[in-house]
């Protein structure tokens, strides 16, 4: 960033920023939404007149099913606006909601920003619509993460269950048996590093979603709000035995320390330096678009878990969709939002087009379980991921600015992460930025 | 006889009329000025006079934004790392254009054309390109690193690891910018008179002699513009690593330079009127380092 500037460009750069950016938080004075109203009959007129909506979403998984709305309901038209992904997105909504111009009218959600978009009044709550009657539709621990305190705010979409992904040639030639439990997940890596030298997994120092995954999977509930008021906690002993896990592994350099998603990590992956992948159930439709020379090589199957006897799973990653605060139809894209998250062809789709639903008559359904993905070597892979998702457990909490903790992660963890020292350590100071943010931010954190 | 002289006929009072020709050819430049730079300049000067908090909203606190980044020892140490670069960096790439442009004025260089636009080559590619691409060769698994050691059996350090990433950037931002400043430095050695190169031969003076004694002193206005660039450059260090930083996020923190920290303020921690504030301020401090840089080349001027 060295062009011939004139001395005033240095402040006037960050100006630009800051004409873009200004607070939160509309002056909505609609409560948490909590009651629900039936005005199923305003959403069928709006259906009816039709209109133009626009949404927002950095997926392209979404295309076809908007295109099958459009051709049922041929009055009204949406426009598919790739906005930026994840944190670039809620900025420029945050822009956009506060400057009061070009606000979407809907808007893809990750389930970990969703309490921090509900709290500032970004999204309308469905219970103002009634459509908080379509809960049973979609699977219990989605609903609860597209809920924070007293309302939802959007409907589930998609989950993220932990699986693994794993190289099926490395484990063969060395003897291993695929792991079901993180004792043997360590058994294994001795194996693999002694036979090829691969490392069992990685972890990024820069990801705060995959540790966070982790240690919701070990019993760990750092995060744990009511409103204004919550606490951040990473001293439990789900935390520890998460955190000490991987300190171990790290160090004994049976685990990888590596950022994920660059060149670098997906040629580990697809070259055999890496023997498995512990992610989302989404990311199945990723490794076969990135790796397609790797056809066959992987396989999926349950990710290892504390307790063999009581298995509990977490979920990483995951999304709904939201109407938003301001926008111009609410009453349409409600309408949207219903038809686009429960009617069949729209969730034929979306499954058609690699996503994993949070549907719970897709997840049901006989055919999609006997699916086979030529992929993963005619593995009926959905069974595992179905059954991965019936397994999470409970309880899990984001922070209402999460957003913000994860963007900080790589400071305080990564640095203990990449040097092989005590992760437990590093979420701990991590915990410390938290708690010192939140009550700068006007939360009562302990 | 005599004649008085003739009076001079009274000089009428010329009227001086107000020229406002001027003022059109100027306008365009004060209308962008003010809307580009003025504007958000006390825009952002008012808003860091506020707090935001995503409970409670704004709030005023005068300077108390001030007061904090001055003791933030985020923003400290961001400011400290790259008065580093600009100490270790900057005479590096300024001594290297100098050495290229004195090279290719000496004119005793083959395919001077091929070198000059060569060395002027990376100037063009976009930073955010630049980083990319030195990111990818800075792997230490696949990237040239890689290949390097597996080649020569040596064991290199990776430039993405904490203790070699800002040599890392440092080394991008020299490869980006030693074509520009040979540049400046070469535009301004084609303009010394051909004269002072003649009395050098026949006073007997050498390549080396005509470039001590001549062409380094002719060059000091252009070294002070070259070095002035590079301090802004350097204060205002943003691209590099803030593209570098998904390779590295554990040697590149959100508040690695000023810039990245102001970045992360105004995008990811809700806090825009405190990021004005960081903006301002590393604005101000920008302004007298180059001020004081300045007074110290007119000293070493005038001796």
């Amino acid at each position: 960033m060295r062009t011939p500037p004139k001395v005033l460009t240095v402040p006037a750069a960050a100006c630009c920023a800051v004409l873009l950016a200004t607070a939160c938080g509309g002056g909505g004075t609609q409560d948490g939404g909590s009651g629900s109203t039936d005005r199923s009959a305003d959403i069928e007129a709006a259906l009816e007149e039709g209109g133009e909506l626009t949404l927002w979403t950095w997926s392209t998984k979404f295309d076809d099913a908007v295109a099958a709305f459009e051709e049922e309901h041929p009055q009204v038209s949406v426009d598919l606006v790739n906005a930026g992904q994840s944190a670039d997105q809620y900025t420029a909504l945050q822009n956009a909601i506060s400057a009061g111009e070009n606000v979407p009218d809907l808007a893809m959600v990750e389930y970990f920003a969703l309490p921090q978009l509900a709290l500032s009044e970004q999204l309308e709550p469905v219970g103002d619509w009634g459509l908080d009657a379509l809960e049973p539709e979609f699977t219990a621990s989605s609903w609860e993460q597209m809920s924070y305190a007293e309302g939802t705010y959007g409907l589930p979409n998609n989950t993220g269950p932990l699986v693994m992904i794993y190289n099926e040639r490395l484990f063969e030639d060395a003897g291993a048996e695929v792991p079901t439990t993180w004792e043997e997940f360590a058994e294994a890596a001795e194996l693999i590093q002694e036979d090829s030298g691969a490392h069992i997994a990685s972890i990024d120092p820069g990801d705060a979603g995959g540790l966070d995954s982790f240690i919701w999977q070990g019993g760990g509930r750092p995060f744990q709000f009511e409103g204004e008021t919550g606490t951040v906690d990473f001293t439990d002993e789900g935390t520890r035995r998460v955190t000490s896990y991987w300190s171990d592994l790290v160090e004994r350099d049976l685990a990888a320390s590596q950022p994920g998603w660059t060149d670098e990590w997906w040629r580990a992956l697809g070259e055999g330096s890496l023997a498995t992948w512990i992610t989302g159930a989404w990311a199945l439709g990723n490794i076969s678009n990135t790796l397609t020379d790797n056809a066959g090589d992987f396989r999926v199957a349950p990710a290892p878990v504390w307790d063999g006897a009581a298995p509990e799973n977490a979920e990483n990653g995951g999304s709904g969709f939201s109407v938003v605060r301001g926008s111009e139809n609410t009453a349409l894209a409600m309408g949207f939002l219903e038809w686009f998250s429960t009617n069949e062809a729209s969730l034929d789709a979306q499954v058609a087009a690699g996503s994993f639903p949070a549907q719970t008559s897709v997840l049901e359904d006989p055919d999609y379980l006997a699916a086979e993905y030529d992929y993963f070597g005619g593995q009926q892979a959905n069974e595992v991921l179905v059954a991965a998702s019936d397994g999470v457990a409970d309880g899990w909490q984001y922070l209402p600015y999460q957003v913000y903790a994860n963007s900080v992660f790589g400071d305080s963890v990564g640095p203990e992460i990449e040097e092989a020292g005590s992760i437990q350590d590093g979420v701990e100071a991590w915990g410390d930025e938290l708690r010192s943010y939140g009550e700068s931010q006007g939360f009562q954190v302990d | 006889m005599s004649t008085a002289p003739p009076a001079d006929p009274p000089r009428r009072p010329r009227r001086r009329r107000r020229d406002w020709t001027g003022l059109v050819f100027v306008t365009p430049f004060l209308v962008v000025f003010t809307v580009g730079i003025v504007a958000p300049l006390v825009y952002a000067s008012g808003l860091s006079l506020f707090r935001d908090q995503l409970i409670g909203g704004r709030s005023f606190v005068g300077l108390g934004n001030y007061a904090d980044a001055l003791t933030d020892a985020r923003f400290l140490e961001g400011l400290s790392r790259v008065a580093l670069f600009l100490g270790v960096q900057v005479p590096i790439m300024i001594g290297l254009a100098l050495l290229a442009a004195l090279v290719l004025d000496s004119g005793r260089v083959r395919a001077m054309r091929f070198m000059r636009i060569g060395i002027f080559m990376p100037y063009a590619v976009p930073s955010v390109v630049a980083a990319l691409m030195w990111g990818f060769m800075y792997g230490d698994r696949f990237g040239l690193v890689a290949q390097l050691n597996e080649a020569t059996g040596l064991a290199l350090p990776s430039p993405l690891s904490s203790t070699w990433v800002l040599a890392a950037i440092g080394n991008v931002v020299t490869w980006e910018f030693v074509g520009y400043n040979m540049l400046i430095l070469y535009a301004a050695l084609r303009a010394v008179p051909e004269e002072l190169y003649e009395a050098a031969a026949i006073d007997g003076a050498g390549e080396a002699r005509v470039a001590l004694s001549i062409k380094i002193p002719a060059l000091r206005p252009a070294l002070w513009v070259a070095t002035l660039f590079s301090i802004i450059g350097s204060f205002q260090l943003f691209n590099e690593p803030n593209v570098l930083q998904s390779l590295a996020p554990a040697a590149i923190s959100t508040y690695y330079t000023p810039n990245m920290y102001a970045y992360q303020l105004a995008f990811n921690a809700n806090q825009v009127t405190y990021s004005a504030a960081v903006a301002v301020l590393l604005g101000a401090i920008t302004v007298v380092v180059a001020y004081v840089a300045q007074r110290l080349t007119e000293r070493g001027n005038r001796r």
